[in-house]
């Protein structure tokens, strides 16, 4: 299968994506690839199927791939939510009837169709996040790029929100996670670790997590669960990772 | 420095078709220097509660009391030392800047200040905050989101306030700043006497840090206590938050029979876990 | 500080007039202008400002906002009378002056709060397809017209923004007397421009981001339907022209 998404920043970071993947991107040169993705640069190389970004193509690279920001988080093009949802499939010459059908059905799954008239300033930041996602999932693009957008949200909606991740890379799309927090990279299928403009670790997510000695020495850390089963793992208590926590207590206490 | 609110109400547009009521009927008194959290989950009003306590906006019924100056839509005379004397860092760090660089940023905080005593400079304040000299020519607007966070915590800790409010402010940043900021304001707490407020929904780290904790749902003020409070699981799944994993896990332990202390830290619990097994 | 700002922007509540298309509004408006401009006649103008009045109370917006308005241009009004004394006109002709300004400042107001940015950009794209004849650059001339539109609450909310960022940080404008708050202004000028232009440029962004293009086609999905009182309030306009025409003598 050919690599649908490739990325290279001349010679220090490089790297392909497939269809059906979920990424999280940890590390602290985030902005850097996210500036990229948005305007290109005259030293970096990007694929997206088989059109490579440049001044000319943005429409169609936008059309294929979509990007929620949260510098752009406070910044509305209507003036209401309905509005501002519908304005990426107006662009696309979508019918009147199609429109309306699409935005009650997936509103409902989102959870704010009783939100849809009201102004998008007078929001809470968990439910601007969900809109914002919302209005770019809704085009039905191939990738999907989230840069800190997940720590908005409460945790209700963040299970929600990972939820329908899933599902649509299931169907075949691509997301790629960038954050700082390392709690949310367990909802993923493979992480990288981007440190000084280069990569230093990618892989797994349960074996790139086998590596304490480097997420402790960047700084990164690990996530509860799995510091505690690793504690219980050197202590002898137990011999293999159990993630949640009625397993867990259940193998400790045999 | 005490902080009283007595009655609360904060409500937007009153008697138009849009109004909106931010507060209902708040009140709680602090007193002492410590380490206080606000938890709630988004539209609960936590912004709001920092905007009245700088003096920002008036509350339309009760009033608000800090030191000696009331907050009830009256005039006020040299407002300016009580707000250098309070910190307060938004949420968005970027509507924080006003100016070209990092230099001129921390200089117009010290610039407002009366009081010529006490103050900090720019390159100690940025190494409060862990960032080394480089970032004083930088232009505050295309930092990352980590480092603006910093920023904002050094320009308004050059000021030296007595009081000092962090909005959402572990959203966003990774374990090392984390820790790097526990350090920080349990410094700031026992060595230099300051008061602190955080305004958080990250339960996790409220429950590491802090000594006294207001719950919040929707708009009302629903419990007050010290830690234990988010030990009960009830409370917090209705107030549509995340109970913290520790509290999860031990609940967990003591429901199948194994007696675990409630311990904050990770280690101390492998310990009790360990003691309890063998 | 929290609240909305009205100078001119949009107050979202459902009433009458908000629901109105916005093409006849925008031709009633038009109507209107021209009308008071050039009559002369205190009964036309009278009318006139009797239909302003009863629009402003069909849509439900707080009365206070329009009376602010009026309140800003009480210099003009003072200046106006001083004019018409100077060269000794009628008390008539001075009042009918007056009752032009409140009903074309009114009216634009009750406009401007009624509609929002985007019907109005769909009323201005749709009326000037009219003079495609010409071979005028349409969509260039929309868009700009567009952003012109959006230009002042894009101001007033980075001008928000500053002012209480500058409060919390010492210099204080909520509470200081009106000299203050003029030095505070002027200071902060230079910097206002500069975050203005950042904050276009993320706007521009947005805008191709959500695929917007100036050359290809975009549906709509509101319906934006001429109903019942759209054609009763054309009417009362037209009758207007009529009734000018009938006291010219033309008919």
């Amino acid at each position: 299968m050919m690599d649908y998404f490739k990325y290279r920043f001349s010679n220090y970071i490089q790297f392909n994506l497939n269809e059906k993947d979920f990424t999280t991107i940890l590390g602290n040169n985030n902005d850097l690839i996210i500036f990229t993705l948005l305007n290109g640069h005259k030293k970096c190389n990007i694929f997206v199927g088989d059109l490579e970004l440049n001044n000319k193509n943005k429409y169609e690279i936008s059309k294929r791939m979509s990007i929620v920001s949260h510098r752009y988080l406070d910044i509305f093009v209507s003036e209401t939510v309905m509005d501002e949802i519908a304005f990426g499939l107006e662009s696309l010459a979508i019918s009147k009837d199609d429109i309306i059908n699409l935005i009650t059905s997936e509103s409902r799954l989102f959870k704010i169709d009783d939100l849809l008239e009201r102004d998008p300033y007078s929001l809470g930041s968990s439910d601007k996040a969900k809109m914002k996602i919302l209005s770019s999932l809704i085009i039905k693009p191939k990738i999907l790029v989230l840069d800190n957008v997940i720590c908005e949200l409460d945790y209700k909606d963040k299970l929600l929100v990972f939820d329908i991740l899933n599902e649509y890379t299931k169907n075949g799309g691509i997301v790629i996670n960038f954050t700082n927090d390392i709690e949310d990279a367990l909802f993923g299928k493979e992480i990288k670790i981007i440190n000084d403009k280069k990569i230093i670790c990618e892989g797994k997510t349960m074996s790139v997590l086998n590596e304490e000695q480097l997420l402790k020495r960047l700084g990164i850390g690990l996530p509860f669960m799995i510091e505690l089963n690793k504690y219980l793992m050197d202590y002898g208590i137990i011999n293999k990772y159990y993630l949640t926590k009625e397993k867990l207590v259940g193998a400790i206490w045999k | 420095m005490e902080i009283k609110f007595s009655h609360v109400n904060l409500i937007l547009d009153k008697g138009t078709p849009l109004e909106k009521t931010i507060l209902n009927d708040v009140s709680f008194e602090i007193k002492e220097e410590g380490i206080y959290s606000f938890i709630g989950s988004s539209n609960s009003g936590k912004t709001a509660i920092g905007d009245l306590i700088q003096f920002l906006i008036s509350p339309t019924d009760g009033f608000v009391k800090v030191n000696k100056y009331i907050n009830n839509c009256g005039n006020q005379k040299n407002i300016n030392n009580l707000r250098t004397d309070i910190g307060y860092v938004f949420k968005n760090p970027y509507d924080m800047f006003l100016c070209k660089t990092v230099r001129e940023e921390i200089d117009f905080s010290l610039n407002n200040c009366k009081r010529k005593k006490g103050l900090i400079s720019a390159s100690d304040a940025l190494k409060l905050v862990e960032l080394d000299d480089s970032y004083l020519d930088l232009n505050p607007q295309i930092l990352t989101l980590s480092d603006a966070k910093k920023v904002a915590l050094a320009c308004v800790l050059s000021m030296n306030p007595s009081i000092l409010i962090l909005d959402e402010y572990t959203c966003g940043i990774d374990n090392n700043d984390k820790k790097n900021l526990e350090r920080l304001i349990r410094m700031l707490k026992n060595k230099y006497k300051k008061t602190i407020i955080l305004l958080t929904k990250d339960t996790n780290y409220a429950y590491q840090v802090s000594d006294k904790v207001f719950i919040m749902c929707l708009t009302n003020l629903v419990s007050s206590g010290d830690k234990t409070l988010l030990q009960n699981e009830e409370l917090i799944k209705n107030c549509n938050l995340e109970v913290p994993k520790i509290v999860s896990f031990i609940n967990e332990c003591n429901k199948n029979g194994h007696d675990i202390y409630h311990y904050t830290n990770i280690l101390d619990l492998i310990k009790g876990v360990y003691r309890d097994v063998f | 500080m929290y609240s909305r700002n009205s100078f001119g922007s949009y107050y979202p509540v459902n009433s009458l007039v908000h629901r109105l298309n916005p093409i006849v509004k925008l031709i009633n408006f038009i109507i209107v202008v021209i009308l008071s401009i050039i009559s002369n006649s205190i009964y036309i103008n009278s009318f006139i400002l009797i239909l302003v009045v009863i629009l402003m109370l069909l849509s439900y917006i707080p009365f206070k906002y329009y009376c602010d308005s009026i309140w800003s241009f009480r210099y003009i009004f003072i200046i106006v009378a001083f004019v018409c004394a100077y060269f000794n006109t009628s008390l008539e002709v001075c009042i009918v002056y007056i009752m032009k300004i409140i009903s074309i400042v009114e009216y634009l107001y009750i406009i401007s709060f009624t509609t929002s940015p985007s019907e109005s950009c769909y009323a201005i794209e749709k009326f000037l397809s009219f003079f495609n004849i010409l071979g005028i650059p349409l969509s260039k001339l929309a868009f700009k017209l567009n952003s012109m539109l959006r230009y002042l609450p894009l101001c007033l909310s980075v001008e928000n923004k500053m002012l209480k960022a500058s409060s919390s940080r010492g210099m204080d404008y909520y509470y200081a007397n009106i000299f203050k708050r003029m030095w505070i202004a002027l200071k902060l000028y230079l910097k206002k421009r500069r975050l203005i232009k950042l904050k276009n440029k993320q706007i521009s962004d947005t805008y191709k981001q959500r695929l917007f293009s100036l050359k290809r086609y975009r549906t709509n999905y509101r319906t934006n339907k001429v109903g019942f009182y759209d054609m009763i309030l054309l009417l009362f306009h037209v009758t207007l022209i009529l009734l000018y025409l009938k006291d010219k003598g033309v008919i």
